[in-house]
């Protein structure tokens, strides 16, 4: 029987992982009348030839989402032959944030996105479960987006 | 071998004496199936009951309403609530002629890291809950409560409330530390079912999912167990049931992932009530410098952001409706300058029309020449929003899942405003009026009636 032990993981941030080899694919040219059957016609044409896609986002004209890089060059190839403006933006990284609760943590993610932000990483995607939050920054600034995360592990007064 | 049983009854269960009647029958019968019941009960009632959580604060900020009341002696009056109940409970198992004994959690040996409002479990230290087990009574316990550690400043502990899902975390953390054989979680439905009934009535209890699926389903909005517990019976092993107090149905376990592999689609949510906010301006390279600024006064202020957004020339994010009051107080005539030997300011508008804040703000900056040019950044308001999401175990990484959630959607006329995902969930921003509608079709899409 274990009468004293460690029960519930402490408040805040508890760690970062930063992964590389991500690409952003931006779909453009759509016009608003015609918006959301264009897009429907490119996520039919993604589906079609097999292709997973993370972190879709709506924009005005277009809407764009991430893919492992090996893979960009082929789905850039694939909506441009369907008719579709595509644009593979290559040397993406993911940083997932670990932090239990973050809905209960009041502040959590804009102090996540601040740090990003401040950090000279343009923050171009964002995910989000109950024990992590996900960004998508360019690679050449992930790693130091993810040391001043690091940063704030462990402290609570951030929150 | 003393086999243990945490029983934790939720406020409706306690509400009313024939609730907490029905409630006591449960803990007879885990007694006469040969376990030693631990009782948990949160306060009585829901919000408007005179013995419930909000209406004991209330009690202690109506004495003055332009003083607040300090942590320390908010969560004395909110442990109460829990006190008031346990002994109520202790009572009514006693009028069925069982012997019990009602516990503080600091009696119980919860300790805290002593955070007022927010306390998180450290140490469960059950010894007397034990003697009490083996004096032959049933402890009834306070969920939402402990005590934090003594130190020079504190002989005796000092009473903290753990949070959100603070009964629900006390029952998982005493099954833990008892070494509980089942805690089981009883409220006013059947169990975790695959969409909110209200709006998807044909939607089924779930017999199984895992603590990940649970912790999710509940981060996206549905109201069970609190992903607190669930952590907490993960990181022990210990078989966790959200059932009914008031009928007799299976309800939902929840498993550690080995036991209940596969991929699925597991269920359907909806948030409450979001306001989005849409930054467009062109901001060139001062939108590094517009966007932290946001970020941190959102962080400083403990405004809660779901949704977030970024784009080469624009960048937005969604609030609690609730929240949007603050927002606007805050971001509202916020003035930004830029300084690198260009003088420029930016100042914050929020929502199209434009305030009497951010108008004097531009009168007086233009008149400042070392504020350089004055720009405005308006924050486009989409009012009304809420968010609907599927959750799914091992199931989002197939090619065209999102095809098949956009396309039920437009076939349905629902308009997705903008969507969000990650290995467990996909969400999407809705209009309030399309919520329903959202649910009903993605539910109906991935046959979740069917679903067990």
């Amino acid at each position: 029987m274990q009468h004293q032990t460690s029960f519930e993981t402490a408040r805040g941030i508890s760690d970062v992982e930063v992964s590389h080899g991500h690409a952003l694919i931006v779909v453009t040219g759509f016009n608003e009348a015609e918006e959301s059957a264009k897009r429907l016609e490119a996520l039919r044409v993604l589906a079609s030839a097999g292709y997973s896609i993370d972190f879709l986002k709506l924009a005005l004209g277009g809407f764009s989402f991430v893919v492992q890089e090996s893979a960009a060059l082929d789905i850039e190839k694939c909506l441009s032959e369907a008719g579709f403006d595509a644009k593979a933006i290559q040397r993406r990284s993911l940083i997932t944030v670990r932090a239990p609760n973050i809905r209960d943590e009041s502040g959590l993610v804009a102090r996540i996105a601040q740090t990003v932000v401040a950090s000279d990483a343009s923050i171009e995607s964002v995910g989000d479960m109950h024990s992590a939050v996900l960004l998508v920054v360019h690679s050449a600034v992930a790693d130091r987006a993810g040391e001043a995360l690091r940063g704030l592990i462990g402290k609570v007064d951030i929150l | 071998m003393i086999r243990i049983k945490v029983m934790k009854f939720g406020g409706t269960s306690v509400a009313t004496p024939e609730a907490r009647l029905i409630a006591a029958h449960k803990v007879v019968a885990a007694k006469e199936a040969g376990f030693n019941p631990v009782v948990v009960v949160s306060a009585i009632g829901r919000a408007g009951s005179p013995y419930a959580t909000d209406t004991l604060l209330a009690l202690l900020r109506d004495v003055d309403p332009l003083v607040s009341p300090e942590p320390r002696e908010v969560d004395l009056m909110l442990a109460c609530g829990e006190i008031l109940s346990t002994c109520v409970f202790a009572q009514t198992l006693k009028s069925l002629g069982l012997r019990a004994s009602a516990m503080t959690g600091g009696q119980a040996g919860l300790i805290t890291d002593g955070t007022y409002g927010n306390a998180r479990i450290t140490e469960v230290h059950p010894d007397d809950v034990f003697k009490v087990i083996r004096a032959g009574r049933i402890p009834v316990v306070c969920g939402f409560q402990g005590s934090s550690r003594t130190n020079s400043e504190s002989v005796h502990g000092e009473i903290t409330t753990l949070g959100r899902g603070g009964s629900d975390t006390t029952a998982s953390a005493l099954g833990a530390a008892l070494g509980a054989e089942a805690v089981e979680i009883f409220t006013d439905v059947d169990g975790v079912k695959t969409a909110d009934p209200s709006m998807a009535p044909d939607a089924p209890t779930l017999r199984k999912m895992t603590y990940e699926e649970v912790a999710e389903i509940a981060h996206q909005g549905a109201k069970v167990l609190h992903p607190r517990a669930a952590e907490i019976a993960m990181k022990f092993g210990i078989p966790l049931w959200v059932k009914n107090t008031f009928s007799e149905e299976p309800g939902t376990e929840i498993v550690t992932r080995d036991k209940f592999p596969g991929r699925r689609v597991t269920g359907v949510t909806h948030t409450g009530k979001l306001i989005y906010l849409q930054f467009d301006s062109p901001f060139g390279a001062d939108k590094a410098a517009i966007e932290a600024r946001v970020y941190e006064l959102m962080a400083d202020y403990r405004i809660n952001l779901f949704m977030l957004n970024a784009h080469p020339s624009s960048f937005g994010f969604a609030v609690p409706r609730k929240q949007l009051a603050n927002v606007k107080e805050i971001l509202d005539g916020l003035v930004i300058p830029m300084e690198d030997g260009n003088p420029r300011t930016y100042v914050l508008q929020v929502g199209r029309g434009g305030s009497t804040e951010v108008a004097a703000q531009e009168r007086m900056l233009r008149n400042v020449p070392r504020f350089g040019e004055i720009r405005k950044c308006i924050a486009k308001l989409t009012e009304n929003c809420t968010m609907v999401s599927l959750i799914a175990h091992d199931y989002l990484q197939q090619p065209g899942i999102y095809l098949r959630v956009m396309e039920c959607l437009e076939k349905g006329s629902v308009n997705v405003l903008q969507t969000s995902d990650s290995q467990l969930s996909l969400s999407v921003l809705v209009l309030e009026s399309d919520c329903e509608r959202a649910v009903r079709l993605l539910h109906d899409e991935f046959e979740l009636r069917g679903a067990v």
